[in-house]
């Protein structure tokens, strides 16, 4: 599974490039605060990078990988009140209380994590929203502890050792600080395996573990370093302010945090730094206009209006966020983002071979039945491929092919019946693992392409299975990280070279045709170096060239030594390339033989005319 | 060692409460069984029915609950025509991102018109009220009472029995599709989102003469009333409004058991083991994706 151990100059260019940003971003840091001068605007400014850190923790886990979390004020006020507590109530060092309530956090959207993130949409919402409310009561709810409505008051200022981050100017260059690790954390991860793995997961959840991503975890651990994004923002927030109180984490606070990710754009790290600083000028705006239009009592009730109608109005007006911007400036410049690489009408690049020897039997199905209530889609099934051939399964429409791909690749559980795949038994294992561990690859019959990604990115998530970096290793640079990579690079690249879509690897995924969105998807399939390949219809609405290429495409396929199991309606395809024929008719077998025998079988015939021989009893 | 009088006041009382939270899941289920979306601020929506009645303190209780309907009516009109009708084709997240925003925006405007504290309606029937076992049942739960009755039937009748109503589903199932054979889908949220206002707002307004009714409220009130909508399989119209009293039950009784502090966390981790155990969403329709 690893990849070769060859030394790799990017690796080198990866890490200079960091180091300069970090230098980068010090200098601009420094030369702000000197700039910024009074404490008024120092303090904004201090705001400004909680607001960012806020944001970011959004973009993590809402703009990456696409769930809807209203809690992350309760994990900002984990990291407040955790800070609070333990520095007032027991005498910690700041540093600790504050690693401590980062774990806290952690520690609790993890547990948490796994099992609400598998509602979706107002589920997930409304489960958050939940959670949000049962922190503010429990802290309500134990005054001895958190100081209850009042709070509690008496916060020391930030210190590492003895060095105390107590002026106002000190204050801005920590929160800056911790903001650009941040957010070079999360641009690493957006361009990591896992980034990939959480826009995979973000666009089609089935999709992404048929790659071998397990969609619970990713979405958990991207939970988990978003809620220690927003409690290490709390623990600043609380040491700022010298108190803590529940109100600044209420529901409330989180729809104002989703606004703040939503004002920058979603799922940008940049943007979550415009929307981060825009916040907060516009708070300090807010603050000084609202009195005027409400009365001085109606600050709160104002301020909350602005925010809400904010929201609404950016949604319609600009869904994208302010970050969208840059990309309009850039396009008035008319320079255009992607760039085509050479047209190449034929594969110029071999199809890495397949490390199975031709003949041995990869998949086997044994008495696979599954049933939806009582219609039978699929009953006492027995497959069998073997490297290097093509069994093409064929039938009318709703004959159960689509079944029969989903469930041998684990999308559907079987109702009885055993799978296994190069002699080990699957039957049990969740499709993450049959595509991850056991090198099972699959296509579908709309392609899951994920649209906001460019192409190579796309065939890059095959490689997903051959990687083993996590989170961590996305997000702080390795050498065996960079290694790893652009190991990943290389074989998503010449996937694409050998499908044929070597020329298009910086497109952005949307602008590709449906008949090369099959290609592409098929370049995933072949990076992910499968043991077996199911393919769902691929010719289904190609047109007559497109299908003559990928006949031509998957000869080579099979040439390299792929056992591929074909579900096709094509009868021109099916005859060009099956080795073998299964026939299903309303989930039942009436045929498995050669092509030439399937063309003259009466069954066959009958299932296909219509006419009903007496034999076939269905 | 339980006190029955003290029971059979609790019982009372929670029953009345779950009626109102009945009704409000059943505001719930009414947009989502037409729009496909959950109007998170349904409870607000409904709360400025409540306030527009308390503010009409001299007039007479019909003007007031007239006040409450039109006033319900005309605010969940503009949150549609403002929120949900420009983002039409927009995401279910940006919809019900969009939905929360406008949401605190009348919230806030609440506030700014009616203040923070509680607020309370007078009776609508003046008299005492009826002692059962020594607890009493106050004559405004008749209002409740009928209210509940009221919305239960029409829904069942409109969605069950007539062809308008088996129409209107149909929006939410696919929208495309309803255009196609007829249905005026872009006239049909809007007055399923309309009546969902005027079904809260009435439910809170007959509720407010018993227990003080604020601005923050409305959030509690839309999480109970959602528990009670996905209890009774988010569809249907009877076993909502049982699940509204059901919760409401839950609710007062833990306290007997429960400190007063833990009663709402209590009925919060209901919501989650409730959403957890139905992992597809509503009604066994394939949840949607973001």
């Amino acid at each position: 599974m690893a990849f070769d151990s060859k030394p790799v100059p990017s690796s080198y260019r990866g890490a200079l490039r960091g180091m300069l940003w970090l230098v980068g971003w010090i200098v601009m840091m420094f030369a702000a605060a000197n700039l910024l001068g009074t404490s008024y605007r120092l303090t904004i400014g201090a705001n400004a990078a909680i607001a960012v850190l806020l944001a970011l923790s959004v973009v993590i886990v809402t703009g990456f990988a696409g769930q809807f979390s209203l809690a992350s004020a309760a994990f900002y006020g984990i990291g407040a009140y955790g800070s609070g507590i333990l520095t007032t109530s027991y005498g910690w060092p700041p540093l600790a209380a504050a690693v401590v309530a980062a774990f806290t956090a952690g520690s609790v959207a993890l547990m948490v994590g796994r099992p609400i993130l598998r509602l979706s949409g107002h589920f997930l919402a409304m489960g958050t929203l939940a959670l949000n409310e049962i922190f503010i009561l429990l802290i309500v709810g134990f005054p001895d502890f958190t100081g209850g409505n009042d709070g509690k008051g008496g916060v020391p200022s930030f210190s590492v050792w003895n060095y105390d981050f107590a002026s106002l100017q000190q204050q801005l260059y920590l929160a800056w600080s911790v903001v650009g690790v941040a957010l070079y954390l999360t641009l690493r991860l957006q361009y990591s395996r896992m980034g990939r793995a959480l826009a995979f997961i973000r666009s089609d959840e089935t999709g992404s573990a048929a790659v071998g991503i397990d969609p619970g975890k990713a979405k958990a651990m991207a939970f988990t370093i978003s809620a220690v994004f927003a409690s290490v923002a709390g623990s600043l927030y609380a040491h700022f302010l010298g108190l803590v109180s529940p109100e600044p984490f209420n529901v409330m606070a989180s729809v104002q945090i989703l606004v703040i990710a939503v004002l920058g754009g979603i799922a940008s790290p940049w943007g979550a730094v415009v929307g981060g600083i825009t916040y907060a000028l516009l708070h300090e705006l807010i603050v000084f206009a609202v009195p005027r239009f409400f009365g001085a009592a109606a600050v709160g009730a104002g301020s909350q209006f602005v925010v809400g109608m904010l929201l609404v109005v950016l949604l319609i007006v600009r869904p994208q966020g302010l970050a969208s911007f840059a990309q309009l400036v850039r396009g008035w410049f008319g320079r255009s983002d992607s760039k085509d690489g050479e047209q190449d009408l034929v594969p110029s690049t071999q199809i890495s071979l397949c490390n199975t020897p031709a003949g041995t039997n990869v998949l086997k199905a044994v008495d696979l039945s599954r049933s939806f209530g009582g219609v039978h889609a699929l009953s006492n099934c027995n497959i069998d491929v073997s490297a290097g051939e093509i069994l093409a399964v064929i039938g009318p429409n709703g004959a159960g092919k689509t079944t029969l791909v989903h469930v041998l690749s684990g999308a559907l559980s079987p109702s009885s019946g055993e799978i296994s795949i190069l002699g080990s038994n699957v039957t049990r294992q969740p499709a993450h693992l049959r595509a991850g561990r056991f090198g099972l690859a699959r296509s579908f019959q709309t392609p899951k392409i994920v649209t906001g990604l460019s192409v190579k990115s796309n065939a890059a998530l095959g490689a997903h299975r051959l990687g083993a970096m996590g989170f961590f290793g996305a997000m702080v640079p390795t050498r065996a990280g960079f290694r790893e990579e652009s190991a990943i690079d290389e074989a998503a690249l010449q996937a694409l070279r050998a499908v044929g879509l070597g020329w298009a690897f910086e497109r952005h995924a949307d602008e590709l045709s449906l008949g090369h969105r099959r290609l592409l998807e098929i370049g995933r399939v072949i990076s992910q170096k499968p043991t077996v390949i199911l393919l769902d219809e691929p010719a289904a609405g190609l047109t007559r060239v497109e299908k003559e290429e990928l006949v031509k495409l998957l000869v080579l396929v099979r040439k390299a030594g792929y056992g591929i199991l074909l579900v096709e309606h094509d009868m021109d395809v099916i005859m060009a390339l099956a080795d073998r024929i299964h026939v299903l008719v309303f989930g039942k077998t009436i045929f498995c033989g050669s092509p030439a025998d399937a063309r003259s079988d009466a069954n066959v015939i009958a299932a296909y005319l219509g006419t009903k021989p007496k034999e076939l009893a269905l | 060692m339980l006190d029955t009088q003290f029971l059979t006041q609790v019982v009372i009382t929670s029953i009345l409460a779950g009626v109102v939270y009945g009704s409000v899941g059943l505001a719930f289920v009414t947009v989502y069984r037409v729009a496909s979306v959950i109007n998170f601020p349904q409870a607000d929506l409904g709360l400025v029915g409540a306030f527009v009645a308390i503010s009409l303190s001299t007039a007479s209780n019909m003007m007031q609950l007239l006040g409450a309907i039109l006033a319900s009516a005309a605010v969940s009109a503009v949150m549609f025509m403002g929120v949900l009708y420009p983002l039409r084709r927009a995401s279910l997240l940006v919809q019900t991102i969009a939905l929360l925003g406008g949401g605190i925006g009348l919230q806030s405007l609440m506030q700014l018109q009616y203040g923070t504290g509680p607020q309370i309606l007078t009776q609508f029937t003046a008299g005492n009220p009826i002692m059962i076992n020594g607890a009493a049942f106050p004559l405004q739960g008749f209002w409740i009472l009928a209210w509940g009755v009221i919305v239960v039937t029409g829904l069942h009748a409109f969605f069950e029995w007539t062809k308008l109503g088996r129409a209107v589903q149909a929006c939410a199932i696919d929208r495309y599709a309803a255009g196609l054979v007829g249905i005026p889908v872009g006239l049909m949220t809007f007055v399923a989102f309309v009546l969902g206002g005027v079904i809260s707002g009435v439910a809170i307004t007959v509720q407010a003469p018993l227990s003080y009714v604020t601005v923050a409220s409305g959030l509690a009130l839309s999480l109970k009333g959602f528990i009670a909508a996905v209890m009774g399989g988010g569809e249907r119209i009877i076993p909502t409004m049982g699940a509204g009293v059901l919760l409401g039950l839950l609710e007062g009784l833990v306290i007997v058991w429960l400190p007063v502090s833990l009663q709402q966390i209590f009925v919060l981790l209901c919501l989650l083991a409730i959403l957890m155990f139905r992992p597809t969403g509503l009604g066994g329709r394939t949840a949607h994706g973001i």
